[in-house]
């Protein structure tokens, strides 16, 4: 057992071995993203296209992850806003070459990454929507 | 006093029943083996994985497993699996059969979360999966086996599996407790009143996702946590609680049934409230640790046993 937890935590994320990080950090904001058409309606990917919902947030993070890491000090907040703009636009492209492809109903259809922010301010969540990408 | 003292632990330790590694009869290793490969064979899917590397992960930063990405080859090494996890239940030995369906394991894993985003809902299988394959091989170590046991498994094999399967998955439930306090330095219970914004979170990609909520009880843990903020330290510190001392599981029967229900409940708790069941998890939890059909059976050797001692005494006043 013990050499498992070493091995885990010392290789991190490397398959089979993973440090299991899932609500690891509670951080003080967190966010839903998903699909929209122009008129706001979401696109129900789960539903409708077997897309499960939070890989549009793991893969937007990693994108994010990417940018921080090339940026002189490695933070978040040395990314610019055309570079976050950009990663987003990577999400939604990456949902159109998957499930947007020519003949289906989604292909003509022009579409939005949204994000749902949530926080907490005076003990109560507070809930914003913005687009992320648009078409 | 201290006469109190030792009278209490000495109930309690008779409750808990015997210490250390657990001693399993032949037939529930026969058993435990045949429900872990199902599990594995459940587990197992014939969809094949994209065959792109953007975010290399894992072996795939060394090993170029997109060959895999053809389906020709995905089924062959599907089925090749398939085979080898009939042949496992059937008696093969698990490192000539559990051996090549980890590394297909490893091959297919590598491939889906290349992709910007890791999963961790088989991982654990995928540790029991390793754990299966190095005891099988480490208990040739040090003897010369018979010819027949390069080829079946023995018993002792059989048990050596068992325990070291029971450790790998108790070992990710204490990582998963380490890793909450590394990332939070300490702080995570701290932060036990941010896990409400998890929940809305959970909840949001419910309904933008698939256009329904998650339903009462979700919807009613939500209203208690933003209500009661102190509900968040109880939930998330018995659950850290459950997952630091899991490896109290390995210490017996009755306190690998008692953390194994616990651990149950948690996985189950998760499910009902934030859709994260983790099925796999609760399988194993059910095979290496509830180990439910030798509660049974024990019960059902305990009222035979007390049958016949009331035939007896029926007996003895006829």
């Amino acid at each position: 057992m013990i050499t498992i937890i070493v091995l885990c935590l010392v290789m991190g994320e490397w398959y089979p071995f993973s440090h299991f990080p899932m609500y690891s950090k509670l951080a003080s904001t967190t966010q839903c993203l998903y699909i929209a058409r122009l008129d706001d309606t979401p696109v129900f990917i789960g539903r409708d296209h077997g897309v499960q919902p939070f890989l549009l947030r793991k893969i937007y993070n990693t994108e994010i992850d990417v940018l921080k890491n090339a940026t002189p000090n490695g933070k978040r907040s040395e990314i610019s806003q055309e570079q976050m703009d950009g990663a987003a636009r990577k999400v939604l492209d990456w949902f159109r070459d998957k499930h947007a492809k020519p003949g289906s109903a989604l292909h003509a259809a022009p579409l939005k990454l949204m994000t749902e922010d949530y926080t907490i301010e005076s003990g109560k969540v507070v809930r914003t929507i913005k687009t992320l990408a648009g078409p | 006093m201290m006469k109190f003292f030792q009278t209490t632990f000495s109930r309690l330790r008779a409750l808990l029943g015997p210490f250390g590694a657990v001693r399993f009869g032949l037939w529930e290793l026969v058993l435990m083996r045949a429900l872990f490969a199902l599990v594995l064979w459940m587990n197992l899917t014939p969809k094949v994985p994209p065959g792109t590397l953007p975010h290399p992960y894992g072996f795939a930063k060394h090993f170029d497993f997109t060959f895999l990405a053809q389906p020709e080859t995905y089924a062959l090494c599907y089925h090749g699996a398939l085979v080898l996890v009939v042949l496992f239940a059937l008696g093969a030995r698990g490192f000539w059969t559990l051996g090549p369906v980890f590394a297909f394991m490893i091959a297919r894993a590598s491939l889906n979360n290349s992709q910007g985003f890791i999963g961790h809902a088989g991982l654990v299988l995928a540790l029991v999966v390793m754990a299966q394959v190095v005891a099988s091989g480490a208990e040739w170590i040090g003897r010369r086996p018979r010819w027949w046991e390069i080829l079946v498994s023995t018993k002792k094999e059989m048990q050596l599996a068992a325990d070291w399967s029971r450790q790998a998955m108790i070992a990710s439930y204490v990582v998963a407790g380490i890793t909450k306090l590394v990332a939070t330095e300490g702080e995570w219970l701290a932060r036990a009143p941010y896990f409400l914004l998890q929940v809305c979170k959970v909840q949001g990609e419910s309904w933008w996702g698939y256009g329904r909520s998650l339903g009462a009880g979700s919807e009613a843990f939500l209203r208690a946590l933003g209500d009661h903020p102190w509900l968040a330290f109880l939930f998330l510190g018995a659950g850290l609680l459950l997952e630091l001392f899991a490896f109290i599981a390995l210490m017996g029967r009755r306190l690998g049934l008692v953390m194994g229900l616990s651990l149950l409940a948690f996985h189950l708790s998760l499910g009902w409230l934030m859709d994260l069941s983790f099925t796999t998890n609760q399988h194993l939890l059910m095979i290496f640790f509830i180990n439910p059909v030798w509660w049974c059976a024990q019960l059902g050797v305990l009222v035979v046993a007390l049958s016949r001692g009331r035939r007896s005494v029926n007996g003895d006043h006829s």
